[in-house]
């Protein structure tokens, strides 16, 4: 068979040569257009940036740069290794802050006596969570810093999510736990006065509106707390904690990433459903580009050791794999972009797919735009190590 | 809504949604199936409440067409197996999630016509069904167990019509069990064949049946209306007159199976 060039029009040959198919073929006239793209409902960002930025505003200390630590030791079993996690938490911060000391490198990004909030990934349940050997590391490391367990709080959306997977008193003893979405001990979701308890965990103050409305039976009403067009913020990010700390899970979304952005936009405000088909890429830029979140993110500790390459955000088993890899970053652009390249090369090795295309990384765009971060891979400063 | 109403409107409805029961003819596991095991009541969601129990991951089973899903954990001799049935709207929405779901399967145990067993899951596709049970360690034993489960759950699955062939006609059953899959729309494409995902760009309304082959794809793509097929067709210069392409098997229009059903070959 000849080889056509690397044309679309080329690439497209036919199975049979029916004369009567021929004959009706309504192909000969038509005129190549271009792919309509489809228009885009209007969002309240303008209403974000009204806002002034801080000091500590995304994309933080240490804008474009990050820390790439893998270690082949991580995993054993396929269950992360808490020790070796450890090292690699602790070689992270000292080379993305340039400080010999580990309790000065905690110390560029929270203090004693604020409120510090770790953003988990358990979405995808015990298979594929944010993970245990990693959180207990930043822990470890926040209190060895001067930071006092009772001023943490693991958080995410779903508070029965996080109990699932193991994010409880017992495992985290003197942390606090919270999730917008709750349920009681009887597993309602509503309150002797008939409200959902997630309402009491929204800030109406604070919204991302989208020209979307969001319309939803009663069973799915407690999982996203309100319809709409409003998305609120969860009370946790607007009123509770005074840093964020961001610990996604690497993974993919088709061909691209779910992970930093992701983890934080959807993680934090309600009624999301209505924003997945027409404003995922919008939705990932721009919530975060909202105060609670843009001005109290500090760090983004991109958990790697293992992950997936197809099939995400949910937990496929045979498209989870060990990464072995941590990604540290004040910055969640640029370490999304290095995140999605870790991803494209998986996904080339498994023949998911032929190139990189990281020019369908919109969302990483849109943030770039929004001075949230640098999106260009060549912007990027990464430093990589191998320690076993 | 009026806050009276408002608070009416979740005390009646609510509770329902908290205790949402399964049909009795919901082909599910249940402690009686394994006394010997811990068997939990079932988590059930129904249309878009599947966002509560995998978010984005939903959108997926959506875009295909998703009814109802029932999440039962079981604990069986030292293992951990989680049982994920996902009735669909149709066989051909079933196949679809199915075929975008399995990867490099270890063997394809005959439970039914579409089976892709791995060492941490074993999927299911039978009639309206899609079924998947993880279990949390890869071994042996957990391989066993999952197939006895599996076999119950799908002896309890009515068998559905899902006719390929009409989508590829001539190809063998054994290509279209392991080389194809099913899309109803950019997720089904992106997450069957990501390098596809230009040719549907911006399309809605279609039942793409798609074979990998060794040098190319076979493209069997059914449209809604006449306008998306002219759309597609328009969008990626299919047969267009005065098209100037060199080798000798790409000049010819596309076929035409039937009315707005359309196939085509690709180069991979």
């Amino acid at each position: 068979m000849k080889k056509a060039k690397l044309n679309r029009r080329k690439f497209f040959t036919i199975l049979g040569t029916g004369s009567a198919v021929l004959a009706m073929n309504p192909v000969a006239a038509m005129v190549p257009v271009k792919p309509r793209q489809p228009e885009k409902p209007a969002t309240n960002i303008s209403d974000a940036q009204k806002v002034a930025r801080n000091a500590d505003s995304m994309p933080g200390a240490f804008p474009g740069k990050v820390v790439a630590v893998k270690d082949l030791r991580s995993v054993e079993g396929d269950v992360p290794v808490e020790g070796i996690a450890y090292l690699m938490l602790q070689k992270s911060m000292l080379e993305l802050t340039g400080e010999k000391k580990l309790e000065k490198a905690w110390k560029k990004f929270v203090k004693p006596g604020e409120k510090i909030g770790l953003k988990v990934n358990p979405v995808a349940g015990k298979l594929l969570s944010t993970s245990h050997a990693v959180v207990q590391s930043v822990v470890k490391q926040l209190t060895e810093s001067g930071i006092d367990r009772k001023d943490i709080v693991i958080w995410d959306r779903r508070a029965m999510e996080l109990t699932d997977v193991g994010f409880t008193a017992e495992n985290y003893p003197g942390i606090a736990f919270r999730g917008t979405e709750c349920q009681d001990e009887n597993g309602s979701f509503i309150d002797k006065d008939g409200k959902l308890y997630g309402e009491r965990n929204i800030d109406r103050e604070w919204y991302y509106w989208a020209d979307v409305e969001g319309e939803y039976d009663s069973e799915t009403m407690p999982y996203m707390v309100n319809g709409g067009k409003f998305s609120y913020f969860t009370r946790i990010v607007t009123r509770e904690v005074d840093k964020i700390i961001n610990i996604p899970v690497l993974k993919n979304a088709g061909g691209s990433v779910t992970n930093a952005m992701k983890n934080l936009a959807f993680g934090s405000v309600s009624n999301t459903g209505r924003l997945h088909e027409k404003l995922w890429n919008e939705t990932c830029a721009e919530v975060c580009a909202f105060a609670p979140i843009r001005d109290k993110l500090v760090l983004n500790i991109c958990d790697g050791l293992r992950g997936c390459f197809n099939g995400g955000p949910g937990a496929n088993p045979q498209f989870i794999c060990n990464y072995h890899t941590m990604l540290v970053s004040s910055d969640p652009v640029a370490m999304d972009r290095i995140a999605y390249d870790i991803i494209a090369s998986k996904r080339i090795e498994e023949g998911l797919q032929k190139v990189p295309v990281p020019e369908s990384l919109t969302f990483l765009k849109m943030a770039a735009a929004l001075g949230l971060g640098v999106a260009e891979r060549e912007q990027i400063d990464l430093r990589s190590f191998n320690l076993g | 809504m009026h806050k009276l109403t408002k608070t009416l409107f979740f005390l009646i409805f609510m509770p329902m949604a908290a205790w949402s029961q399964l049909p009795d003819d919901f082909p599910s596991v249940t402690q009686a199936d394994f006394p010997d095991a811990s068997v939990s009541s079932p988590r059930v969601f129904t249309g878009s409440s599947l966002f509560g129990y995998m978010n984005g991951g939903a959108e997926l089973y959506l875009e295909y067409g998703f009814s109802l899903a029932a999440i039962t954990e079981v604990s069986l001799s030292g293992g951990r197996y989680k049982i994920e049935v996902f009735k669909m709207n149709g066989p051909e929405e079933a196949f679809g999630i199915y075929s975008v779901s399995k990867f490099r399967c270890l063997d394809m145990p005959s439970y039914s016509g579409h089976t892709c067993r791995t060492s941490y899951q074993l999927q299911i596709c039978k009639g309206q069904y899609y079924v998947s049970i993880i279990n949390s360690n890869g071994t042996a034993a957990d391989s066993t167990a999952s197939a006895r489960i599996g076999s119950l759950v799908s002896e309890r699955i009515p068998a559905g019509e899902l006719n390929l062939a009409g989508y590829l006609p001539g190809a063998s059953i054994g290509s279209i069990k392991t080389g194809c899959f099913l899309a109803r729309g950019p997720l089904g494409i992106v997450n069957g064949e990501p390098d596809l995902e230009d040719c549907f760009r911006g399309l809605k309304d279609f039942t793409a049946v798609i074979l990998r082959g060794e040098e190319d794809y076979t493209i069997s793509v059914k449209f809604g209306d006449t306008d998306s097929m002219n759309n597609f067709i328009s969008q990626n210069n299919i047969g267009t007159a005065g098209d100037q392409v060199s080798g000798s098997d790409v000049n010819l229009p596309a076929r035409l199976l039937s009315e707005n059903h359309l196939i085509i070959k690709k180069h991979r």
